[in-house]
């Protein structure tokens, strides 16, 4: 039996309008953003392909990063759906993608990474 | 190296224009862009000249270029040919400084007229309506094994009608082999920019080849972008160096193969 492969996603929100994030950055309403994007770009056929699959498994408010899990072979279409994505109810954003990878830990890693690398920005 | 050819330079006063290109070239930055141009477009060669002059005479491209170093800001124009126009001066819009030199053709006999003869480096092909003509194969081939790239923009995509880009961007990726295609934003605020490998991912979802997906937004645009530099810094061959796209060498000569003259 073959074990169940994923992609992580490793994302970024990031708010045009907003000067800091301070905390404010909102995980769950991103993903309930992202499923009804999948719904209206991809329709009931791409939705039910990703479902089962998709759940996010850290998210960091302060710094607006997070890892989503998603199957594979349905990561392009995740992807596009976050790309695509303007509004988060009202609020405007730009989704980022940083890394697509095959393991939770190296996502963790690069987002780590990221963090360090703005850090010493300032 | 990562590219978007395609800011529009809005049609207002300058400081007004001041004010909606800094947030916009802010983001290109944050999101991992190192080259992008401004984009004028016009309708005569006359029009071009005005609106450099308009811009240069109170510096905002200057004070643009200053505040943004990790950017290199490339001068953009784009001919909207329509039904009645005479024939354009290209020559006249490189005296003029133009460092970029595009065309949008409306019809399928100004198309074949651009890809076959006309000296520019992008042909645009218009996303947000529908294209009153189909895009062949022939064309569209015999323009690019010239030189000449393919533009497409994918904000309309993003914030409005994302149907009919799809359908004019496949249109083109059929025609051309998915050979010689430039993605670029032609945002109108910094709700439409997208990071670049994003966009990648969105046009190869859309059907362009993976490969072809990633030189669309880095290879090609940068390919464009020196040929058009180089047809005012160059004649016969003969270049002047420090011609470069790259801020941090000061020395990089172009591969040969951008230097021969069509």
């Amino acid at each position: 039996m073959v074990r169940l492969k994923a992609r992580y996603l490793l994302f970024e929100i990031l708010y045009p309008n907003r000067a800091e994030l301070l905390g404010n950055a909102d995980g769950k309403l991103f993903i309930k953003t992202l499923r009804q994007n999948i719904e209206t770009y991809f329709g009931e056929y791409g939705m039910g392909q990703c479902q089962s699959m998709l759940v996010m498994k850290f998210f960091n408010p302060d710094t607006g990063l997070g890892i989503i899990r998603v199957g594979r072979g349905q990561e392009k279409i995740v992807q596009a759906a976050m790309t695509l994505m303007t509004h988060m109810n009202t609020d405007p954003v730009i989704i980022r993608i940083r890394r697509v990878s095959g393991t939770v830990k190296k996502s963790q890693e690069h987002a780590l990474a990221i963090s360090k690398q703005e850090l010493f920005a300032i | 190296m990562f590219l978007d050819l395609n800011i529009p330079w809005p049609e207002v006063t300058p400081l007004q224009a001041y004010a909606h290109l800094t947030p916009i070239l802010k983001l290109c930055a944050t999101l991992g862009y190192d080259v992008v141009a401004l984009n004028a477009t016009v309708t005569t060669t006359k029009g071009a000249k005005d609106f450099l002059q308009r811009f240069m005479t109170i510096d905002i491209f200057e004070k643009l270029v200053l505040e943004n170093p990790k950017l290199k800001i490339l001068k953009r124009v784009t001919l909207a040919l329509s039904d009645a126009s005479p024939h354009q001066n290209i020559a006249q819009l490189v005296e003029d400084g133009w460092q970029i030199i595009a065309v949008c053709p409306r019809t399928e006999k100004q198309l074949q007229s651009c890809a076959s003869a006309l000296d520019v480096d992008i042909i645009c092909i218009d996303t947000t309506q529908r294209l009153p003509y189909v895009l062949r194969h022939k064309p569209v081939c015999s323009a690019v094994a010239r030189g000449v790239r393919f533009e497409i923009t994918y904000s309309s995509a993003v914030t409005g009608n994302a149907k009919q880009c799809i359908a004019n961007a496949s249109m083109l990726f059929r025609a051309s082999r998915n050979r010689g295609i430039i993605v670029s934003s032609g945002v109108r605020s910094c709700q439409g920019l997208r990071a670049p490998m994003d966009i990648a991912n969105l046009v190869s979802l859309w059907g362009l080849k993976t490969s072809a997906a990633v030189n669309s937004i880095s290879s090609i645009p940068e390919e464009a972008a020196t040929q058009g530099i180089l047809r005012a810094k160059s004649a016969k061959q003969t270049i002047i160096p420090m011609v470069t796209l790259d801020k941090s060498s000061e020395l990089k000569l172009p591969p040969s193969k951008k230097l021969k003259k069509q």
